[in-house]
């Protein structure tokens, strides 16, 4: 990431110290917040790489209790998401140890090869119907999607209404209550930090 | 400004692959106010938890104070004011502790200690808190307690302190002549006459009737210094970890896993072993000051204790020889 990224970082990183001592103050809002934005990324993470709803729960309530103690610590080394993921991906190793189940989970978000073979066939491969097919569409979906996740939540929203559902971006301004230049910023700026997020991969991959 | 000129030029390829992805799965209702209910009742859990740590902290200070200010006025002329705290913390084997007044009673983990003690270890190993020193008995050994030192009657201590520049540093007496530590890792030895001084970290500063001598660590090797019956002084190098310090680790003192950062865990193989922690980049330490640990490695010495807790982890440590304990952030492939 360059350098726009790296003071973006920093910002997110500085935005998350903030909400912490607001949740360890008892600030309802920031409470709201930390849901809104964080289980569901937390929810998305261990389900893609658990597949099992059961362990899911499990997993995500060790996380959640382990954040509520340790949040304190927090000293804003990285980003809160990272954080979070950090001890999922912790917890997500034991559970898989314990089932004897070897699949790693661990693998790089982005990774330039699986992701440039995937995209290049990535319309064949959704009627292929091929176990194997298969299984790197979801790996490439779970990529994307995490890509997706570690972006502010409104650029990610802003990119699946507009490229997803399909929206003109008249109608996500409607749906987002902001204007409609405020809109078409927004979605600049959400496609670039989404490159960002993707790098060269993307790039060289389409 | 329209839409087409803020598409930086061309956004076909997030288009594709982004419909080819679909949305992001949603956080079902049922679970999401479950977690909430969960998180809430934790945040509770641990603020009531740190609001009992607050108090007792501060009614701790008020209590150490009011005794402090009282124990000033009703002292007796020339008592010694700064009394050192002294717990015992592990205990392995048979050890135990003669009063000043009465019998012997076997040393048990918690045990407070006070001046004019004397432990004696026997067969067994034991570790205390000195103050802000960690002290450990090798067997065989027997350390009389002080408010400003220890005195080494017979056998081997060790002793790992963080003393700052103008802080005043563990003295520990011996008949062939006083230790202070200076910031350190040492172990002193008494045996067959001899007095076995040996620094892997820092230094130590041995005074005699007839001089006084400084021993610095090696930047790769421990130094000793020895001291005869005659009053020979010898000094030389020495190995910083090996048999002459794995007894350090018979005391039972092991290192709290349960909710601990690997980054804690770390420092403490790192302390324990002799050597420098060094991460291969920063997110190797920025993965371990955020990764928790949980577990137990009672029964490991830190050596031992070191690849299986890490296996849980990303963390990979490099070979344990020498002077430093290399972290790398492990990337495994798809």
């Amino acid at each position: 990431m360059g350098e726009s990224g790296n003071s973006a970082a920093s910002l997110q990183v500085g935005r998350d110290r903030r909400l912490v001592r607001r949740i360890l103050r008892g600030d309802e809002r920031a409470l709201r917040a930390f849901f809104d934005e964080y289980f569901p990324r937390l929810y998305r993470y261990a389900r893609h790489r658990l597949h099992n709803d059961a362990d899911v729960d499990d997993v995500v309530q060790v996380v959640l209790a382990q954040a509520a103690r340790r949040l304190e610590t927090y000293r804003g080394e990285a980003t809160l998401l990272t954080w979070l993921i950090q001890i999922c991906r912790h917890e997500i190793s034991k559970q898989l140890k314990q089932g004897q189940r070897e699949r790693d989970m661990m693998s790089p978000f982005l990774n330039d090869d699986l992701l440039r073979a995937v995209v290049e066939s990535i319309e064949t491969t959704e009627l292929s119907g091929s176990p194997e097919s298969d299984s790197r569409r979801l790996e490439v979906i779970s990529l994307v999607q995490f890509a997706l996740d570690q972006l502010p939540e409104h650029y990610a929203r802003a990119l699946e209404l507009k490229y997803i559902e399909g929206y003109r971006s008249a109608e996500i301004a409607q749906r987002l209550e902001i204007s409609d230049e405020a809109t078409q910023s927004l979605l600049a700026r959400a496609r670039r930090a989404f490159r960002e997020v993707c790098g060269a991969a993307l790039q060289s991959a389409l | 400004m329209n839409e087409e000129d803020m598409n930086d030029g061309n956004d076909d390829d997030i288009a594709r692959l982004l419909r080819a992805t679909g949305a992001r799965e949603q956080l079902p209702d049922d679970l999401r106010a479950k977690w909430e209910t969960q998180f809430r009742s934790e945040l509770a859990l641990a603020r009531s938890e740190r609001r009992r740590r607050y108090w007792q902290t501060g009614t701790g200070i008020a209590a150490v104070l009011l005794v402090a200010v009282l124990g000033w006025f009703m002292r007796p002329p020339g008592t010694v004011t700064d009394a050192a705290v002294m717990v015992v913390r592990h205990v392995q084997g048979s050890a135990e502790r003669a009063h000043a007044q009465g019998s012997p009673t076997a040393l048990a983990p918690e045990q407070r200690l006070a001046a004019g003690d004397v432990l004696r270890t026997g067969a067994g190993h034991v570790a205390l808190s000195y103050d802000r020193f960690d002290l450990r008995l090798n067997r065989d050994t027997q350390l009389r307690l002080a408010n400003d030192s220890v005195e080494l009657l017979a056998g081997e201590i060790f002793i790992s302190g963080n003393s700052k520049p103008g802080e005043r540093g563990l003295l520990v007496r011996t008949a062939h002549g006083d230790i202070r530590d200076i910031g350190t890792q040492f172990t002193v030895r008494v045996s067959r006459g001899d007095l076995l001084a040996r620094v892997r970290e820092g230094s130590i500063e041995l005074t005699t009737d007839a001089a006084s001598y400084l021993v610095d660590a090696g930047a790769t090797r421990a130094r000793q210094i020895t001291v005869t019956p005659g009053g020979d002084v010898e000094l030389a190098d020495a190995d910083a970890r090996g048999p002459d310090w794995a007894w350090i680790h018979r005391t039972g003192a092991t290192f709290d896993l349960e909710g601990a950062s690997a980054l804690h865990f770390l420092e403490w193989v790192a302390r324990e072993t002799g050597r420098e922690l060094v991460f291969a980049g920063e997110d190797a330490r920025i993965y371990a000051s955020t990764t928790l640990l949980s577990g137990d490695i009672a029964g490991l010495d830190p050596a031992q204790a070191l690849e299986p807790v890490l296996a849980t982890t990303d963390l990979v440590a490099g070979q344990l020889q020498g002077r430093q304990l290399t972290i790398s952030l492990q990337r495994p492939g798809p």
